[in-house]
């Protein structure tokens, strides 16, 4: 498996980024939306996404209808989930922060 | 948007608060309805002629009083969101029509706080969320289900669906030429409008 590791930007880099994404044409935001819509409409079970979830955190497959199972402790679903990646059962994890925000995005080695 | 399923939201706009603004806005969405912010209009009375709009055009209003502190020691705390939720109290004494009609849910930090610093709001609908945006999606997803009197969707449901939500956006911010954290930088009517194609194409399955 690798992890997808994010490397800090620059202030400047992150400000001309800001401004571009500020400034967005509409055939810019139209593509942004129709790739969104593309994806939320394949969702990929394969994908596991570790969520918090009122004092607990839960692994799920992508568009499941319930948790594959719930766990006291984060390190514990991660741990849970890295060995269904280890073993070739899911093909990505994705870690979210309490907040939603995403925390890291390990991925398989073969290509998603 | 009819003015039966707006929601005026009152929040500070800061990076600190995005976090709960953002799963806030996607509850609203997700229960069917339209959040009405303002957050680009600077200048002092532009800015109040905006909010007074969107307050009229909105039945439900979801004020946020968490921030009314002092950033700094010495520093004097904010009071754009009290005032706001005293002017959209007002518009609904003595608007007339179906202004009178607007509900309201106030949020706070902690339970309570509001005691020491606004005790005038004692006995209405006050919420706190502890600062969690999966708190505030079932604070707001609660409140309305008792407006309506009807099962909506779980608390779990909706929190679930924008941890996957916030994945599709990033990733597809990525294959764009951004990075993932750039979400923050989103104009939140942007925001808005692709919490709305997640969620019409999600619905369509």
């Amino acid at each position: 498996m690798k992890v997808t590791s994010k490397s800090k930007p620059s202030k400047e880099m992150r400000l001309e980024r800001k401004k571009r994404l500020q400034n967005l044409s509409e055939s810019q935001k139209n593509n942004i939306s129709e790739r969104l819509k593309k994806a939320a409409s394949n969702p990929d079970p394969r994908r596991i996404h570790v969520i918090y979830r009122d004092q607990n955190w839960i692994t799920k497959g992508e568009g499941a209808q319930r948790a594959n199972k719930i766990f006291k402790l984060t390190r514990d679903a991660v741990a849970a989930a890295d060995f269904a990646l280890k073993n070739g059962k899911v093909n990505a994890v994705i870690v979210h922060k309490m907040d939603g925000t995403i925390e890291k995005w390990k991925k398989a080695d073969v290509e998603i | 948007m009819s003015f039966d399923r707006s929601v005026f939201i009152n929040c500070p706009f800061d990076k600190d608060y995005r976090p709960l603004l953002d799963a806030m806005l996607f509850t609203i969405v997700y229960l069917e309805h339209e959040p009405l912010i303002s957050e680009t209009v600077d200048s002092g009375i532009e800015r109040m002629n905006s909010i007074q709009n969107l307050i009229r055009q909105a039945k439900y209003s979801i004020h946020d009083l968490s921030r009314m502190e002092a950033h700094a020691a010495g520093d004097l705390p904010r009071f754009n969101m009290p005032f706001e939720l005293g002017v959209d109290f007002g518009c609904r004494l003595y608007g007339g029509g179906n202004l009178e009609s607007k509900m309201f849910l106030v949020l706070e930090k902690e339970n309570h706080r509001y005691h020491a610093t606004l005790s005038d709001l004692s006995g209405k609908d006050i919420e706190s969320h502890g600062n969690k945006p999966k708190t505030l999606v079932r604070k707001v997803r609660n409140w309305l289900g008792k407006i309506y009197n009807e099962k909506l969707i779980g608390p779990d449901k909706i929190w679930e669906g924008y941890n996957e939500f916030l994945s599709y956006l990033s990733i597809t911010l990525e294959d764009e030429g951004f990075d993932a954290d750039d979400i923050e930088d989103l104009s939140r009517s942007d925001f808005i409008r692709y919490i709305k194609d997640w969620i019409s194409a999600r619905a369509a399955l």
